[in-house]
């Protein structure tokens, strides 16, 4: 898949303990997420694709790709549940 | 992956972390994006009200000092502003749902350490301090405002460029930040130890020039000084080590309790004449009922009972610090002759 994904311009983050805390600016919502999607998070940062983030994760956690691909789709639906993913 | 949401101060239990120190880092952090968030507002706010601002602490030290912000949440939003705006940014500020807990009048605190006024809003429970000086500072407000503005840069927080201290100003506000707090909170010791990595020599050769103007080149110094590397730093400077008592004070290790205590005991001996001793000692002795609800224990929200039961408590809360008080005051003064 090659749509590029990338976090919005609104969106503040800090990472603490490993774990990346991100607040929506327009709502003041909160959303946390544990170490595994630090490398993840990193990538939307610059902006990637989904087969990106799946080679991520299997090169940063040795995952096999369906596993990874799984993971990867759940978290870009969590994101996109939270409309932290930008245009 | 996605642990838990917070919503302002809730956290979700069926995504609570398992490590209760973990959450509790999570939830700080959450509070400060909210603060960014308050921040962000007001400064726009006040900017629209034609009123500059400049931003003191928090996110300025943060984007500078901790990449990716970690370890390093913040309580409250510090802000300086000219002292003759006050009452025109206290308008600004009611309008968007902040108030003062307690009034300057009420407030039980040494006049010398007077240097910023308190707002909250209840909403999102965002702290705010508007500053017209910083604690240690001797030069007039007007006179700091120049001084601390001077060359300044700025800091994005949530899309919005914040006028934020220059280079030797951040350094002179980290230092002086230490000679207030780093008795009772390591945060700023914590700052001071990344500032003096990041920070070249030269830099701190002209923090110490602005904490000279600023009329507090011994509290800069006695911050310096708390750590190794500050004393070196302080050293190569030529910095005296000799503290003023008020600097002593807020320096020294004492029991928490006794905190409060020594600079108002350190205000009444400053005060001239017997009649304003006496209106200094009966100010805290019985003071009102305002500060009374706000600061002291929590009897004295529970009603107008509750209130009498706490003013009736409270010679002997007085007698129960005097002791330390007394003590802390005099190690103190040890350290200021020294």
């Amino acid at each position: 898949m090659t749509e590029q994904l990338r976090l919005r311009n609104d969106v503040e983050w800090r990472q603490v303990d490993g774990q990346i805390v991100a607040m929506d600016i327009r709502t003041a919502h909160c959303v946390a997420m544990n170490a595994t999607a630090t490398p993840l998070w990193d990538a939307l940062i610059r902006g990637t694709t989904i087969d990106e983030l799946t080679t991520t994760l299997t090169d940063a956690f040795g995952i096999d790709q369906r596993t990874a691909r799984r993971d990867v789709d759940a978290f870009i639906e969590a994101l996109r549940a939270r409309q932290l993913l930008g245009n | 992956m996605i642990d838990g949401e917070h919503r302002m101060n809730e956290l979700d239990s069926a995504h609570a972390a398992r490590d209760a120190s973990v959450a509790a880092g999570l939830l700080s952090t959450a509070h400060s994006l909210k603060i960014d968030r308050a921040t962000a507002e007001v400064v726009t706010e006040l900017r629209h009200a034609g009123i500059q601002s400049v931003l003191l602490k928090g996110p300025a030290i943060v984007k500078l000092l901790y990449p990716r912000g970690q370890g390093r949440p913040y309580v409250d939003c510090d802000l300086l502003l000219r002292s003759q705006d006050f009452e025109r940014a206290g308008a600004v500020l009611q309008r968007i749902g902040f108030r003062r807990p307690i009034t300057p009048e009420d407030e039980l605190v040494a006049e010398w350490q007077r240097h910023s006024h308190g707002w909250v809003r209840a909403i999102d429970s965002v702290a705010l301090e508007l500053h017209w000086t910083l604690t240690h500072v001797g030069a007039a407000p007007e006179r700091a405002w120049d001084v601390l503005t001077r060359a300044s840069t700025h800091t994005s927080v949530c899309g919005v460029n914040i006028q934020s201290p220059g280079p030797p100003q951040l350094a002179t506000i980290i230092a002086l930040h230490v000679a207030a707090h780093a008795s009772v909170n390591p945060q700023p010791l914590q700052d001071l130890a990344r500032a003096l990595d990041h920070f070249d020599r030269a830099t701190w050769r002209d923090a110490a020039s602005v904490a000279r103007e600023l009329e507090a080149l011994d509290a800069f110094a006695a911050g310096l000084r708390r750590l190794d590397k500050g004393r070196s730093a302080a050293d190569e400077l030529g910095l005296s080590a000799q503290q003023s008592m008020r600097v002593a004070l807020t320096s020294v290790e004492m029991p928490t309790r006794a905190r409060l205590g020594t600079t108002l005991l350190e205000d009444f001996m400053a005060t001239p004449g017997l009649e304003a001793k006496l209106r200094r000692a009966a100010w805290v002795a019985v003071p009102s009922p305002a500060y009374m609800r706000h600061s002291a224990k929590p009897l004295a929200r529970r009603g107008r009972a509750g209130l009498i039961a706490a003013y009736a408590w409270r010679p002997m809360d007085l007698a129960a610090k005097a002791a330390p008080v007394i003590l802390a005051w005099m190690r103190a003064r040890r350290r200021a002759k020294r």
